[in-house]
């Protein structure tokens, strides 16, 4: 933690540290040259990286560790796709997935937020679980195991990258800023010593709600964009699995200045693209990669990045 | 009508016996070392897959019963000693560890078994029913209801009365304290892990001829687990049992009187549960 406070106040490398995030930026946008598959999976990328960069904020600024991010996600995809089947407007349907998560993370938080700590993993776990044997179960509404198509929809492979990469950066522009408000300091000290700002007279409960509610948000908006993407909603998407894949991608990249977040969406999405090519043990490639990433990479990859590429301090880690 | 409801009642109650091994192995593992193992339904599928295994190369039900819960017991041994034990404290990053290592070996299970549903046979001399006049009910259940409340009575007793249930109870309520007086609060945390991952090996054996295997059960037993633990309250064993009668009931009859919604139901419980006494039922508060 001080080490990043350290890094964020020398701010004479922040123009190579820019140079970075023009990288990862450069990266994301590269396959629009290539199309095809590669666009595919940058695509992909893009919007996994807005629900990891969600679940960074959460947990990283917020120290709230959240397991049940792929409830969100799902919840955002069934409703476009839902809504699109009734008939509406893309427009509103897309506003209306981010809308519906968050209504779910209301809900839900009202409860979680009464405990603290690691029974916040287990009742938002709990809670995502409840959600995924909803869409399992409800074959009425959502087609159960045989999944929903969007097979009549069809939106420019460039365009949706483009937008997705735009919302992408977007997010983490806006809840950077979001966090050097009062608010956002407010949030990073309860995540810090949540009992002495609640003896200040802070509602921390309202304020962990909140945050819970703009995550989920931003995580409905990209599982709304991955079902446009897709154009197919699996139930099996909102297994506990994608929570936890995303948990990978955010530690992968490092949970705090959200930028790590990206990189770990990316990096995970490519390294899964390649790896699905010859086993289909996807559990022992996530778990494994979790329990790696927790083991040797505790700080996250693009810390490490920053610091041996954006100038000063290469040797501290040695 | 009556003699059904008798029969979803003894149902219930032998589902929440199980239940009640898998809460009370993370009941007892959170209370000692502060963590909450969510590989313990990984755990307990492996303990199925190998009481299947090697019931039927032994051939013996009860060989297995005695084994298997020592072989899950002693890979428990091993990962808290070679993953754990190093992140002693770091609570998010133990619990992460335990979600991949379940992962991983939920993945293997069904790399190695196969993904078909496969239902054991009860042991020779539980299979068949028990003729109670007009009452015609299998034995194997009640075999699993009598052993779960003979665990419970049993390990009430180890707490209390044993040298090693005193350490436990000392290490689970102040670590620091107990590290004073003698006891080596890493030491009870190696054998408590132990034993409630064998807990879970032993569920997964006992609850085989019950539940059929299939990939995917780790994850809803795991759930089913932490769902009896927050309703019951963490780290006390009669919170453990009470809660899994609970929810045993509750998902027994939920199924009877509403099929579609049995799982839900449990989830309000839950919900209420946490609405009216977020540390559970029998809880101690938590900070």
């Amino acid at each position: 933690m001080m080490a990043e406070l350290s890094r964020e106040a020398r701010a004479g490398s922040n123009g190579r540290q820019g140079l970075l995030r023009w990288g990862l930026v450069g990266l994301l946008l590269l396959p629009l040259a290539l199309g095809g598959y590669p666009l595919y999976l940058a695509t992909e990328a893009a919007l996994l990286g807005l629900a990891a960069v969600a679940l960074s904020l959460l947990l990283g600024h917020g120290g709230v560790p959240s397991l049940g991010q792929a409830a969100f996600l799902g919840l955002g995809a069934y409703t476009v796709g839902l809504a699109l089947k009734a008939g509406l407007p893309l427009g509103l349907a897309l506003l209306l997935a981010p809308l519906a998560a968050a209504l779910l993370a209301l809900l839900t938080g009202l409860l979680v937020f009464r405990t603290h700590g690691i029974f916040i993993l287990m009742l938002t776990l709990a809670f995502g679980q409840m959600v995924y044997s909803a869409a399992h179960k409800w074959t009425g509404l959502t087609g159960g195991d045989d999944g929903l198509s969007l097979s009549g929809l069809s939106i420019h492979p460039v365009l949706l990258h483009l937008v997705a990469v735009g919302v992408l950066l977007a997010a983490v522009g806006g809840l950077r800023a979001l966090l050097q408000t009062p608010y956002g300091k407010t949030l990073e000290a309860i995540r810090q010593n949540e009992e002495k700002i609640r003896s200040l007279g802070v509602p921390t409960f309202y304020y962990k709600l909140s945050l819970y509610l703009l995550t989920a948000a931003l995580t409905g908006l990209a599982g709304s964009g991955l079902a446009l993407h897709r154009s197919f909603i699996s139930p099996h998407d909102l297994f506990w699995l994608t929570s936890a894949t995303l948990m990978v991608m955010v530690l992968l990249g490092g949970s705090r200045g959200l930028w790590g977040a990206v990189f770990g969406a990316m990096l995970y999405t490519f390294v899964q693209a390649w790896v699905s090519s010859f086993t289909d043990l996807w559990g022992l490639f996530v778990g494994s990669l979790l329990v790696l990433t927790v083991l040797f990479a505790r700080e996250g990859l693009w810390p490490l990045l920053e610091r041996r590429l954006g100038g000063g301090r290469a040797g501290a880690e040695g | 009508m009556l003699l059904l409801l008798l029969t979803q009642l003894l149902n219930s109650l032998a589902f929440a016996m199980l239940l009640f091994l898998l809460a009370l192995g993370l009941s007892l593992i959170f209370g000692v070392a502060r963590v909450v193992n969510l590989a313990h339904g990984a755990f307990y599928l492996l303990g199925a897959y190998l009481g299947l295994a090697l019931g039927a190369s032994l051939g013996s039900f009860w060989l297995a019963l005695v084994l298997v819960p020592l072989l899950v017991g002693l890979l428990g041994v091993l990962v808290e000693r070679f993953l754990l034990r190093g992140l002693h404290g770091r609570e998010l990053e133990q619990v992460l560890i335990t979600i991949g290592l379940g992962f991983i070996l939920a993945d293997l299970l069904r790399a190695f078994f196969g993904a078909a549903i496969r239902s054991v046979p009860p042991p020779a001399e539980l299979a068949g029913p028990l003729f109670l006049g007009s009452f015609i009910y299998p034995k194997y259940p009640l075999f699993v209801l009598a052993m779960g409340v003979l665990l419970f009575l049993l390990v009430r007793l180890l707490l209390a009365r044993t040298p090693f249930g005193v350490q436990v109870r000392a290490v689970t309520a102040d670590p620091g304290m107990a590290s004073t007086l003698g006891i080596q609060p890493a030491r009870v945390s190696l054998l408590t892990f132990g034993i409630g991952t064998a807990l879970a090996g032993l569920g997964g054996v006992v609850g085989a001829p019950m539940i059929a295997l299939a990939p995917g059960l780790d994850a809803q037993m795991t759930l089913f687990a932490l769902i009896v633990v927050v309703i019951g309250g963490l780290g006390r064993i009669e919170g453990a049992f009470w809660g899994a009668i609970l929810v045993g009931l509750v998902d027994g009859f939920g199924r009877l009187f509403l099929p579609q919604l049995a799982m839900f139901l449990i989830f309000a419980l839950m919900a209420l549960v946490l609405a009216l006494k977020p540390e559970g039922l029998l809880g101690r508060r938590m900070a």
